[in-house]
């Protein structure tokens, strides 16, 4: 038993409804620390890169991190680490809220979910004990329906993750919701619960954890809390105004993708900023297990036509749902997030390919008779209703649940999905951000900001200012923060942690968690060996140098105005300095070198 | 000369009254330098962690500023 | 005088370190279960009370107690529970008005304020728990917490 783990997992095979429990294999968890890494690998041997994604014989795993329920700063997450219905690459979503703790509590690290039922089933974790039971009466409702039943029938003490319509209907950017507002939410991690029957998992846990170390653990605690504290990031920025304080950042730098990256600044940018949530609908902020940053938002829509209550939106929402749709409606957006945290999907894919469909649209692809309403950008009651019809997939709305990466292609014109490997990017033009532009292009998932966050420093000047109109130097920062990004992901800890601290605090709370004798050069390694086998799923899966690349709008089409005006993406040379870097071929396959040297 | 100045997150508070919610047009003398507009505004430079001129990142604070550009001005903020 | 724990309900915002350094301090491990100091959350209506023991001048759970397990530290004015005389009765669980000593595992738990420097309060980023002279916790507010702690175990026994 290794200390600050539960050192047990939870096999589930679904098919035949039995369920065993399994030790953690103390070598694989030095290799892979947990989460993101040690669920990488076991998907990796379990599961055929070319299986379809929502068959029996994919694998869905919720896995914590060996600080996942410790007083380790913001230490409350996991992940779902499947192979992904929208993408067809490794899938892994990081999920914070409460779930991931109370797991480790009633004595498992991770569930691995296998085969799938034949009928709708709920899964509760009681302290070791396990059952499934029928789940009928649960199918059909929402996210937040679900919860409320659930801790009517069980008590408020369970904590839950749970799929909506979206994810029952195989959605292909489902969710799977915690806390009711908290998602593993991207590349389609609901679906494949869906395609397991699975409805929900209720877990309660009155057991503990040790660690090695404590008085060590506690003095590494305190270290990183104060440095939170004393951050102007995460000990004031993020709580006041959450992850949207961004908009008028990102849009005043003028890479605020607008109108499916049509231009690069929103002229209602301000009406959607996290200035005004705090004064127009914050009700106050909550934070997830052991995060004392509180980026979370409760939020209201006081009144108008889309009153209501619950939480969010975050920065990446407000742009999907908001600029990205061309929709100023702070009250809209909010709602059509609220939507989708009920009905369980991914914002940022929901957005963008509504985004996707407007331009579709307006430039007579799509007629009003396809889509049966108009859809045109700036119309928010059309988004909300979007939402709703996706979710459930109906009418037109069944369409779009498949992403705008089969929308485009189906209706002829692939070059107007805005997203690399089928996902859509976020909230981040790379006409203006080089670095964003390779991070896009290599990122494992495809197109995603949190594997290597380079806005930080090429726009938020975190840890340092790097200019962000050359492809100078872009690779190899990336390539740093793409291994630290997978060995954080893998220790249970939230990535908004390293605006104020990095590897040698992460790894001084892992050694003393653990036992294990981590210091920061063996925490990058994990990260790079992790990164490697993710490469190696996907090189399996069928993925090629050529899915490494951007929408040709980004590489040809330059900005049209603003800051970024007359830019592109200069990809190639930054794609060729990071295989390099990285110690891949021309062909951005891992190298056997590479490969050993990093024990894979 | 006339300068847009905006302000966001808690530097919202160096507004002149009578300000926008994150704008309001300052009229400087000509030659008039970035730090001259923040000791004006009251900002103390540590917190004035970016500073945009037209969109434009600008490091340096002894950059004189031309008439009706616009300068945007942020504490550290994260997110994402 | 003696500092007490000082809570201002409306800094917090449910993160629950409190709970987890709490019961790593009490209990050697982080068991949020065995907490002293428990975040009470009503997620829709935004309402979020860490709930702890204020040490009662006329405590009646020490006043209850049949073994006198529970005595005042001179130093710190907490009451404190010993745990050899302690028979696990529970009669200062339905003693206490505030819901804040709970009888688990065949002892009675509750605040100690951790000898004089309260773990909570180390952990506490918003200063939602915080330690500090009682002068400085106005009479109104206190007593809107006290109250507050006082429905919420009364709706808890409901």
């Amino acid at each position: 038993m290794i200390s600050a783990y539960a050192g047990k997992l939870l096999r589930v095979d679904l098919t035949s409804r039995q369920v065993r429990s399994e030790s953690i294999d103390p070598d694989a968890a030095r290799r892979f620390i947990g989460g993101r890494g040690l669920a990488t690998k076991m998907l990796s041997e379990a599961v055929h890169p070319q299986v379809d994604p929502l068959s029996p014989a994919n694998t869905l795993i919720l896995a914590t991190g060996p600080l996942t329920g410790t007083s380790a700063m913001c230490g409350g997450r996991f992940m779902a680490v499947t192979k992904g219905p929208l993408t067809g690459t490794i899938a892994s979503s990081n999920c914070g809220g409460t779930f991931g703790p109370e797991l480790k509590y009633a004595g498992y690290d991770m569930v691995v979910l296998e085969g799938a039922a034949s009928e709708p089933l709920l899964m509760v974790i009681e302290d070791g004990k396990v059952e499934l039971h029928p789940a009928g009466e649960l199918w059909g409702l929402n996210v937040h329906e679900t919860e409320d039943r659930l801790h009517g029938e069980l008590g408020r003490d369970f904590q839950l993750v749970s799929i909506g319509p979206a994810g029952e209907k195989l959605v292909r950017f489902a969710a799977i919701i915690n806390d009711k507002g908290r998602a593993a939410g991207r590349s389609g991690v609901g679906a494949v619960m869906g395609s397991k029957k699975l409805k929900a998992i209720a877990v309660r846990g009155t057991g503990g954890l040790s660690v090695a170390d404590p008085p060590g653990f506690r003095a590494a605690c305190l270290d990183s809390l104060a440095k939170l504290e004393a951050g102007e990031i995460t000990g004031q920025g993020l709580q006041s105004f959450g992850t949207a304080i961004l908009v008028n950042i990102i849009n005043e730098s003028g890479v605020f993708p607008t109108r499916n990256f049509r231009q690069g600044q929103f002229e209602s940018a301000e009406k959607i900023s996290g200035e005004t949530i705090a004064e127009e609908i914050l009700v106050r902020p909550r934070a997830c297990v052991a995060c004392p940053i509180a980026c979370g938002r409760v939020t209201e829509v006081r009144g108008g036509p889309y009153r209501s209550r619950g939480d969010g939106p975050e920065y990446e929402t407000v742009w999907a749902l908001g600029a990205d749709t061309g929709v100023e409606d702070l009250g809209a957006v909010t709602k059509a997030n609220y939507v989708c945290n009920e009905l369980g999907m991914d914002t940022i894919t929901a957005g963008a390919t509504v985004a996707c469909a407007m331009e579709l649209f307006e430039e007579g692809v799509l007629s009003e008779k396809d889509v049966g309403r108009k859809l045109k950008f700036g119309d928010a009651e059309a988004v909300v209703d979007m939402m709703t019809k996706i979710g459930n997939r109906e009418g037109f709305g069944d369409v779009l649940a498949e992403g705008s990466a089969r929308v485009a292609e189906r209706y002829g014109r692939p070059e107007l999905f805005m997203g690399v490997k089928k996902q859509e990017m976020p909230a981040y033009d790379p006409r203006g951000v080089f670095g964003m532009g390779v991070q896009y292009a290599t990122s494992n998932r495809g197109g995603c900001h949190v594997r290597g966050y380079m806005i930080a420093p090429e726009i938020l000047g975190v840890p340092q200012k790097l200019d962000a109109h050359t492809p100078q130097g872009k690779a190899e920062t990336n390539i740093a923060f793409q291994n630290l990004t997978a060995a954080l992901d893998s220790i249970g800890v939230c990535l908004f942690v390293t605006f104020s601290i990095g590897a040698p605090e992460l790894a001084a709370m892992l050694k003393t968690a653990t036992g294990f004798d981590y210091d920061a050069d063996e925490f990058m390694q994990v990260g790079e060996r992790i990164w490697n086998l993710e490469k190696l799923f996907n090189m399996k899966a069928g993925l090629t140098r050529k899915d490494d690349t951007l929408p040709r709008r980004l590489l040809s089409e330059p900005m049209p105005a603003g800051p970024a005006k007359g830019l592109t993406v200069p990809l190639d040379e930054m794609l060729t300095q990071y295989y390099r870097l990285r110690g891949w071929d021309e062909q951005g396959a891992p190298t056997q070198e590479k490969l050993a040297a990093l024990g894979l | 000369m006339n300068v847009e100045v905006r302000l966001f997150a808690t530097l919202r508070e160096y507004l002149p009254a009578g300000s926008g919610r994150t704008s309001a047009q300052i009229e400087m003398q000509e030659g008039t330098r970035i730090c001259d507009l923040l000791d004006r505004l009251g900002i103390p430079a540590a917190i004035a962690h970016l500073v945009l001129v037209d969109g434009r990142y600008e490091a340096d604070r002894t950059r004189e500023l031309q008439d009706g550009c616009a300068v945007s001005i942020w504490p550290p903020i994260g997110g994402g | 005088m003696a500092n007490m724990l000082l809570i201002e309900p409306e800094k917090c915002t449910t993160c629950r370190l409190c709970e987890l350094v709490c019961s790593e301090r009490g209990e050697g491990i982080f068991r949020p279960s065995r907490s002293r100091v428990r975040v009470w959350i009503d997620a829709e209506a935004a309402e979020y009370v860490p709930m702890v023991c204020i040490q009662c001048d006329d405590a009646p759970c020490m006043e209850e107690c049949p073994t006198e397990a529970l005595v005042r530290d001179p130093v710190t004015n907490a009451v404190v529970v010993v745990a050899e005389k302690c028979d696990e009765c529970a009669i200062c669980e339905s003693a206490c008005p505030y819901g804040v000593i709970r009888c688990l595992d065949g002892l009675a738990r509750k605040c100690d304020l951790c000898g004089g420097d309260p773990e909570c309060v180390r952990f506490c980023a918003t200063g939602a728990i915080q330690y500090a002279e009682p002068g400085r916790w106005p009479r109104a507010a206190r007593e809107t917490y006290t109250d507050r702690l006082r429905s919420l175990c009364e709706e808890a026994q409901a």
